[in-house]
């Protein structure tokens, strides 16, 4: 999502990779000396007479373990660039899924789905999140020039320092795509509708759903992403997917009513929330503040049209 | 994602080429004019705010205010073609259909209306290919043929094209209501005062628009008749255009 990645490459010796030497990981440990000297916190450039002083091939930046655990200080180096953004230094940290029972897999997999599912059901929990992420993507677009309709003159210029609560990285962390969601809503939704179609011709109307649906889908996603901010053509699209759950509900009940009125004011109300939940999840995936709209209105409108035809079935 | 990785560094680049730039003030490079992140081709095209959506579409429908000559290097956006039409075309399909359920609902015939797919691509290619196909033949005859200085660009036309089309939405709102009159007459006399408002409207907002483009374009290149055969082929288009979204509204 949208959480800055540490930068591990420092720009004065960037040019000078050259990764044919030192792949293997030495099975001797560093000498102590070359520890005690990357504490200093000075690049080995620097001090060619400290660098030659010890064993040649033990080059402390071009060593395996500087690229999993960097010891260069970034935050100095990059101080004139980055000018109030903070820079880490973290470990890769991917874990080991390789070993764990498949039980715990799956586990996690649908966990994810519910949690995204529950910000569906019930979107303002994302609120809070959805107001933090905003105020952090207006700075990102005030720092990258970006055309939102706003004087950034008349906003304050401690933009940085108005926000209230930063955002656990975790929480966005549990909100990532995946495509589980829209898969499933989307052929449960496709089903009730080749169900509900009037003619003999189900399977046609299944198929044709359900093409048009991931079709609307793929042009939608490819619209957040073109207006900018820092969402993904999937984030987009799992997103909208997920948002697709009220219709879901809207469509199982129309199977057993056939009242019209009684249709059309749950069409209505189910639409509005899965606009609702798709405008919020939006927000926390990184669309620009100004463009909200302009996001969400295709969104609204494929779901209107979506309702509309389990309304009139 | 690799896709947040490159948003990354494309700001990171852009904070790089700034430092290059040496702004004289510390706020300079926040307001800057050229807009560096705007480098990707799509991109270019859907580089609006809501704000300038509204007032797009607040222009095309309100024809009596005053108009801003467009000018030549506007590149204008796609977002308002794509999707002012897609909601026309929806908007076409909810009031036929909503004026078929109304009838039956309130003359109380039990007979279920089938909703036709016919109607929804027929909308389809009537209403982009309007918004498409006219705003190609009038660029490349404008630059290719008679070679007219000063003209639009193709997406700036396409944009006016576009927006034109916001007004058939209430026109076709107002359409649906002849769902509630049984009587021949009086459904009929509302079809046609809706596909007049949204023929009428939107065929006045593109030529207050593009006429004086093209009058000046055809000043500068000493034809003075060509601004006639342009205003006479646009009229008749934009007759036909209509006439279609009428068989639409009944079919």
């Amino acid at each position: 999502m949208s959480g800055w990645k540490p930068v591990s490459v420092d720009p004065n010796e960037a040019d000078d990779f050259d990764l044919g030497q030192d792949l293997i990981e030495p099975d001797v440990e560093p000498p102590q000396s070359t520890s005690a000297k990357a504490k200093t916190s000075q690049p080995t450039q620097q001090n060619p007479q400290l660098a030659s002083s010890s064993d040649h091939n033990n080059n402390s930046f071009f060593n395996f373990t500087s690229f999993t655990a960097p010891k260069i200080d970034l935050s100095n180096t990059l101080n004139p660039i980055l000018q109030k953004e903070q820079v880490k230094e973290l470990r890769f940290s991917g874990g080991d899924t390789l070993d764990e029972p498949v039980w715990k897999t799956l586990q996690r997999d649908i966990h994810s789905i519910g949690i995204k599912l529950f910000s569906v059901i019930w979107p303002a929990s994302l609120s809070k999140l959805a107001k933090v992420q905003q105020h952090n993507l207006l700075i990102y677009a005030r720092n990258t020039g970006v055309n939102l309709g706003i004087n950034y003159d008349e906003v304050t210029n401690n933009l940085e320092n108005d926000i209230s609560s930063t955002i656990d990285d975790s929480d966005l962390k549990k909100l990532d795509w995946d495509l589980w969601g829209p898969l499933v809503f989307i052929l449960l939704f496709s089903v009730i509708v080749g169900v509900l179609s009037p003619t003999t011709s189900n399977s046609v109307v299944f198929s044709g759903v359900f093409t048009l649906i991931w079709v609307t889908f793929a042009i939608i996603a490819i619209n957040i992403q073109l207006l900018g901010g820092t969402i993904s053509f999937f984030s987009a699209l799992s997103t909208t997917g997920y948002a697709l759950f009220p219709l879901l509900i809207s469509a199982t009940v129309s199977i057993f009513v056939k009242l019209f009125l009684v249709r059309f004011l749950l069409f209505v109300v189910f639409v509005s929330w899965s606009i609702y939940a798709a405008t919020l999840n939006l927000k926390v995936n990184g669309v620009l503040p100004g463009r909200i709209f302009l996001a969400i209105y295709p969104v609204g409108l494929v779901y209107a049209t979506l309702g509309w035809l389990c309304v009139i079935t | 994602m690799v896709d947040d990785s490159e948003k990354l560094l494309t700001s990171f680049e852009s904070r790089l080429w700034i430092l290059t730039k040496k702004p004289q003030r510390e706020d300079d490079w926040i307001n800057n004019d050229d807009d560096i992140t705007i480098n990707n081709n799509g991109e270019r095209y859907f580089n609006i705010t809501s704000d300038e959506f509204f007032s797009n579409i607040f222009s095309s429908i309100n024809v009596l205010s005053k108009v801003e000559l467009e000018t030549a290097q506007e590149t204008g956006d796609l977002y308002g073609p794509i999707w002012v039409t897609a909601t026309v075309i929806f908007i076409l399909f909810f009031s036929n259909t909503g004026a078929h359920k109304l009838n039956n609902w309130l003359s109380g015939s039990d007979e279920s209306y089938e909703y036709d797919f016919a109607l929804f691509t027929g909308a389809i290619s009537l209403l982009y290919g309007y918004t498409v196909v006219i705003p190609i033949f009038l660029y490349v005859v404008s630059v290719f043929y008679f070679k007219l200085i000063g003209f639009l660009s193709l997406t700036k036309i396409v944009s006016i094209y576009g927006y034109a089309n916001s007004v058939w939405a209430p026109a076709a709102i107002l359409a649906m209501f002849r769902g509630f009159f049984s009587n021949g007459f009086i459904s009929s006399v509302i079809l046609w005062a809706a596909v007049l408002i949204g023929g009428g409207i939107s065929g006045a907002a593109i030529l207050s628009k593009l006429y004086p483009i093209i009058r000046n374009a055809a000043v500068a290149s000493d034809n003075g008749k060509l601004k006639t055969i342009y205003l006479v082929v646009l009229i008749l288009a934009h007759i036909g255009f209509t006439i279609g979204v009428r068989s639409i509204l009944i079919l």
